[in-house]
């Protein structure tokens, strides 16, 4: 089976390293953009197959990013994780707004990040076959 | 935010005039400016608009109806560009049509000509004054808007390097980057333990911040107090069990409240948690009971700990306190917890207080208001509709003033009735639907939904309209009350004995009446009238609704129209016949025109009478029938 492709997209230089071992020990392929901009042309070449996405970032932000990823129709089927340390009430509800389908808090066990990844993407796959 | 506190005080206000006659451009100049304001003017709407754009202005004061400016155009020019700039419309002939069609876009007030300028004066200052108080706030507004916005951003700062240092020590520890020796690897979990101390701290300092600066938001909901203590019970048991400590809870069933359920969920929890970790022996207990006022009830966390010194009582509140040092690194915690659960408490409106003595365990009492429902465990039983089965009868009294229900509990000892309560409209109608009392008292005078909203929904619910209703208020309208269906009607303060004899009355089989009639008009009458007279009526405004109502209770009088638009008299009558338990049933027909014999024949024997409806008032008729027995006390000869 091919490797899922993830794109870590955060302005933290920390932040994508500590994902990308995590990652990297479970066999994903990783792909990185640093910021929303980088992010929307490494997504349009690198097709990833699932994105963990900061949302204060310069340039663009990533609620703009979800926002124009879910609202193009080749990428829309992109499942987004906001990636985010923003953790107060109301901030999830808006993430999901801005069309990212779910939320991990920073800081987080790395861990358990990827463990999330890999159960959505049994899902998606379980769903597809069903 | 351009903020100019101090110059509101010393810069002079500053008015612009817009009329097109020079002669009061010049007399509001010299008469204002005299006064203090500094004046302009200008006689077009072009030239108005164009000093508007070079002066801030306060205050416009301009002609409604000029030949080449109208005051209206203008008025919504000048809210166009600069809403908070108030305008007071002049016109020589006000119709209240123009005056609030010019308020409704927007001007502050208007005059007519001619005035005083003393008139004109106080409107301005008014004006002033509100200009003054929407810019307070503004300001106010946007301190709030800063405030969170820095709780908001320092949440985010300090949550970002933190999650550099769990993720890295947490990766080191997952051998991502190979193998880590056993002394480093035991260091480096006390620092992914001591990370997230630090993160509960600042969740904890970002919490108490919030409730601080009052931007905690309260969620409000109605739910199950019991069953939240159970839950929490349930959650934190495995704590006991690691222990050895024994952790149980109490609560009366069918407790409702309304408060914010995650935060009396984070306060029982806070003290639950804490009570588990400072007993080593023995056990906890949350206990929960409502308090003898009936609106808040009070909830109990009690172990059998190591106790607090008196003299450290009042600070265990205070916030990082923990009382021994030692403990704090034992125990783990933040020293923030009570603190913020005193204050979450304080929040929705509650107390707290502590109860203990060094070595003989503590109890934390905290209170919470909103008991919307407060039935006697006793009669609410397993919820089971209990007039089925208890032998003492239930009245549910629907009334906010607990002080009310308290007396009408003592008013009703003896009398072999049992007392529901409730303090709003909303919890009585829910409660009578789960309960289904012998017999309700309303009062009327409640906030949000009155008694007569309340009764409405009684006497349209079909499960409980049968239920007898007595008003129990300081508001005397037995005819409205009756017309609506109640039984009786006792306006406070009334006598224990009168109360007791109305309940006596009620058991002891009152006369019960069906009217069906097309006409709501004539019901109105009937249930007036015959609900004044102490029977309990019911209506029906078609021959399909009275065959329901038939089934399911046969009164002791019918009254008929004989034309019912969808079956005839004669229809029903065939089927009331075929039900045995209706023989005993008076039957009296009503008719507005005069019965062909072959109808006449057809009835005859079949109805009791036939009354031709405006021969007589329905009073007299009720009268007459009393007199004849025909409508008494249930039981006709």
């Amino acid at each position: 089976m091919s490797q899922a492709k993830i794109l870590v997209v955060d302005d933290d230089l920390d932040n994508r390293l500590i994902i990308r071992a995590a990652l990297q020990v479970s066999d994903f392929d990783v792909c990185e953009a640093a910021d929303g901009l980088e992010a929307l042309d490494v997504v349009a070449k690198e097709m990833p197959d699932l994105i963990l996405l900061d949302l204060s970032m310069p340039r663009l932000n990533g609620w703009e990013v979800a926002r124009r990823l879910k609202g193009n129709p080749a990428f829309s089927n992109i499942p987004i994780f906001a990636f985010t340390a923003h953790a107060m009430a109301g901030d999830e509800k808006k993430a999901r707004e801005a069309g990212c389908d779910d939320y991990v808090t920073k800081p987080c066990i790395p861990r358990e990040v990827v463990a999330k990844i890999k159960l959505h993407l049994q899902g998606r796959k379980e769903g597809r076959h069903a | 935010m351009d903020v100019k506190n101090e110059g509101v005080v010393n810069i002079p206000t500053r008015i612009l005039v817009v009329d097109d006659e020079q002669g009061m451009r010049d007399f509001l100049f010299f008469d204002l400016g005299a006064r203090g304001y500094k004046v302009f003017t200008a006689a077009t709407c072009d030239e108005a608009l164009a000093i508007m754009a070079k002066e801030p202005i306060d205050v416009v004061v301009s002609d409604l109806a000029m030949p080449k400016l109208n005051g209206l155009e203008l008025l919504g020019a000048i809210k166009k560009i600069s809403p908070k700039i108030e305008v007071i419309l002049m016109t020589g002939y006000a119709t209240v049509e123009t005056a609030l069609e010019s308020m409704k876009r927007g001007a502050y007030d208007y005059i007519t000509k001619p005035f005083q300028s003393d008139d004109l004066c106080r409107i301005i200052e008014r004006a002033l004054e509100k200009r003054h108080m929407n810019r307070e706030i503004d300001q106010l507004q946007e301190l709030n808007r800063l405030k969170s916005e820095f709780l908001a951003t320092m949440s985010h700062e300090l949550r970002t390097p933190m999650n550099a240092i769990i993720g890295y020590t947490s990766l080191i520890l997952d051998h991502v980057y190979g193998d880590v020796p056993l002394k480093q690897g035991e260091a480096l979990e006390r620092v992914v333990a001591s990370a997230k101390h630090l993160l509960s701290l600042i969740n904890s300092v970002l919490d108490l911040s919030k409730l601080n600066a009052g931007m905690m938001p309260v969620h409000l909901s109605e739910f199950d107090l019991g069953k939240l203590v159970q839950e929490v019970v349930d959650t934190m048991q495995a704590l006991a069990v690691e222990k050895d400590l024994s952790f149980t809870c109490s609560y009366p069933p069918g407790l409702i409240v309304r408060s914010d359920r995650t935060k009396v969920k984070q306060v029982l929890v806070n003290l639950a948690g804490n009570a588990l970790k400072f007993t080593d022996r023995g056990c906890v207990s949350a206990g929960v009971h409502v308090l003898a006022d009936g609106s808040s009830v009070e909830m109990k966390i009690s172990d059998t700990g190591p106790g607090i010194d008196e003299k450290n009582i009042q600070m265990i509140f205070e916030e990082f306190t923990q009382l021994d040092g030692s403990v704090t690194r034992k125990h783990g915690g933040t020293g923030l917890g009570l603190s913020i659960t005193k204050k979450i408490v304080e929040l929705l409106g509650g107390w707290i207080h502590v109860e203990s003595r060094l070595g003989a365990g503590s109890t934390f009492i905290f209170n919470l208001p909103g008991v919307i429902k407060l039935v006697d465990p006793k009669i609410l039983g397993d919820l089971k509709p209990l007039s089925h089965t208890a032998h003492s009868k239930v009245l549910l009294a629907i009334d906010d003033d607990p002080e009310a229900i308290r007396l009408l509990r003592d008013s009703l000892t003896g009398s072999g009735y049992e007392l529901a309560a409730a303090l709003s409209g909303e919890e009585g109608v829910v409660m009578a639907r789960q309960i289904k009392p012998d017999v309700i008292t309303l009062d009327i005078m409640m906030p949000h939904q009155d008694g007569w909203s309340v009764l409405r929904l009684l006497k349209t619910d079909p499960e409980l309209r049968d239920i007898p209703v007595i008003i129990c208020s300081i508001i005397e309208n037995r005819a409205l009350g009756f017309s609506l269906g109640v039984s009786d009607y006792l306006v406070k303060p009334f006598d224990r004995r009168v109360l007791l004899d109305k309940l006596n009355a009620l058991q002891c089989s009152q006369g019960k009446v069906l009217v069906v009639d097309d006409d709501p008009g004539v019901l109105e009458i009937f249930k007036t009238e015959i609900g004044l007279r102490g029977y309990a009526v019911r209506v029906a405004i078609n021959g399909r609704q009275a065959l329901e109502l038939l089934q399911a209770r046969v009164p002791d009088v019918l009254f008929l129209e004989l034309a019912l638009p969808d079956m005839s008299c004669f229809e029903i009558l065939n089927e009331i016949d075929k039900n045995p338990e209706s023989k005993r049933m008076r039957v009296i027909v009503l008719t507005d025109r005069d019965l062909s014999s072959q109808e006449a024949k057809w009835l005859e024997g079949r109805v009791d009478q036939v009354i031709r409806k405006g021969s007589t008032t329905v009073r007299q008729m009720l009268e007459a029938m009393e007199v004849k027995g025909v409508v008494m006390n249930g039981v006709l000869s």
